[in-house]
């Protein structure tokens, strides 16, 4: 059995790489990611479970971070904002105004990333599903909405 | 952030996990199982619990299993949410599961956590309380199956340093035809006036609601009300609301006249549905 009972160095695979770091127990990832290892891309909106601006994939999955223990990822692959280097996702949400202040965006497109990667070509229903995970004070949704329209044209181009 | 310290365990079956318990309790570090951490992580941020130590769950392999095994459908207490709505076996618990919470939620929220959490709602036991599913418990006197129904009366009446392992559902019970609905005030992800579900069973409707009471429940009193045919149906709804099992909610998603005139409207339309107006 794993047991941490202090301040403990952990090896978190980040973006494809391994970061040694020392962690409270208690310390959230959406924290560690944060301040431990400065990656400021996953956001603390409402640190509550409601927003959605602190979204990172966790073995492909989209999760809130700030419900996430930092232990939890151990062993898991964990994918941040800056992981997603020039994706059809981003370039559509360029193109397409999916963003204003730009506080909510990196939750948004990691989310809309994993929504593209299990549903590539068909809506099927779960573009609203997945994103009502994630509040957008700004845009009023359109944008981005158009974004996801259009981040499947692109994928569907290179295709 | 979680602005006091705590312990962190990750035992790899039952017998582990209720000895380190056992330990910490002795040790007065008030330990939680710890599920998907949604409700454990939230609350400890807002410091409305202050637990010494968790000990996750979800190494221990047989708390994610979810599978067909001869007659029974065998769901562990650590399978997610998403896993829940993915899966064939169960189409009401699919169902069910699909509205709780927000998609990236439900990749974490375990169905264990959500039957053991302290919250009013515990939407994901509705359709297990109408199919008459068992529970698989261990702790440290051993492991024990017993009936959903006898162990659940307003929460699971665990016995201190108990783990909800699984849930046991018979296969007859999968593919009951039912009916479902859940009310909000704004939208889909917000927390439910109330949800309530019918399920036909035999020439019986079984019926289970999460967030009118302060409980989810299943009342053998409303059951037989609701089935009473020397009645109208009509006199059956008006007659619901005295035999639900505690007081109707009143709070700031919805007033207690407000929920009930809503829901006798839709008990009244479950019964339409599924031919029990007769
Ligand atoms: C944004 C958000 C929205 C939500 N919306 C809804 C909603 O719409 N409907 C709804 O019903 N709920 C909702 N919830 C509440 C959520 O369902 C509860 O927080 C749920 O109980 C947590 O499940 P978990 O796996 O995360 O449990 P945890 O937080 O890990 O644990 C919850 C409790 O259960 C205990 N526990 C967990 N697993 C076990 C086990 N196997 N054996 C014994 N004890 C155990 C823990 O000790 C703890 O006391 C929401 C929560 C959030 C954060
Ligand atoms: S910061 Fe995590 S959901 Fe808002
Ligand atoms: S762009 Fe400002 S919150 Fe979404």
């Amino acid at each position: 059995m794993k047991a941490y009972r202090d301040i403990a160095t952990i090896t978190l695979d980040i973006n494809g790489e391994e970061r040694r770091v020392v962690v409270r127990p208690a310390d959230t990832l959406l924290r560690v990611l944060r301040e431990k290892v400065g990656l400021t891309g996953a956001k603390p909106g409402c640190e509550n479970g409601d927003c959605g601006a602190c979204t990172v994939l966790l073995d492909g999955l989209p999760v809130k971070s700030c419900l996430k223990l930092a232990l939890e990822a151990v062993g898991k692959k964990i994918i941040t904002i800056e992981g997603l280097k020039d994706t059809a996702i981003q370039k559509a949400f360029m193109e397409e105004g999916g963003f204003q202040c730009g506080y909510c965006t990196s939750g948004f497109l990691v989310n809309a990333y994993a929504l593209l990667e299990k549903h590539p070509s068909s809506k099927s229903g779960a573009d609203r599903e997945w994103l009502e995970s994630n509040l957008c004070r700004c845009t009023g949704y359109e944008g981005i909405s158009r974004a996801i329209d259009k981040a499947r044209d692109i994928i569907k181009e290179y295709k | 952030m979680i602005p006091f310290d705590l312990e962190y365990y990750l035992p790899e079956s039952t017998e582990e996990a209720a000895a380190i318990f056992a330990e910490l309790s002795e040790a007065d570090k008030g330990p939680l199982y710890y599920g998907g951490g949604t409700e454990i992580v939230t609350m400890c941020r807002q410091q409305t619990i202050k637990p010494g130590a968790l000990i996750d769950l979800k190494g221990i392999p047989e708390t994610t299993a979810l599978e067909v095994d001869g007659d029974k459908l065998i769901i562990g207490a650590n399978v997610t949410l998403t896993e829940l709505n993915e899966q064939d076996y169960f189409p009401l618990l699919a169902k069910v599961a699909r509205v709780v919470a927000d998609h990236t939620v439900r990749n974490s929220l375990t169905l264990g956590g959500n039957i053991c959490g302290k919250l009013p709602y515990r939407e994901a036991i509705l359709p297990l309380l109408t199919a008459d599913a068992d529970v698989v418990l261990a702790g440290r006197e051993g492991r024990r199956t017993e009936p959903l129904e006898d162990l659940f009366d307003k929460r699971l009446k665990l016995e201190k340093g108990e783990i909800l392992v699984q849930l046991i559902v018979p296969k007859e019970e999968l593919k009951r035809k039912s009916w479902a609905r859940r009310r909000e005030k704004h939208g889909p992800v917000d927390y439910p006036l109330y949800h309530m579900i019918g399920v036909q069973k035999k020439d019986q409707l079984a019926v289970a609601v999460s967030g009118l009471c302060a409980f989810p429940f299943r009342s053998a009193e409303l059951e037989k009300k609701v089935n009473d045919s020397a009645l109208s149906a009509q006199d059956r709804v008006d007659k619901a609301p005295d035999l639900l099992p505690g007081t109707i909610r009143n709070d700031e998603i919805g007033s207690d006249d407000y929920r009930q005139a809503l829901w006798q409207r839709d008990l009244a339309e479950l019964l339409k549905k599924m031919g029990g107006a007769e």
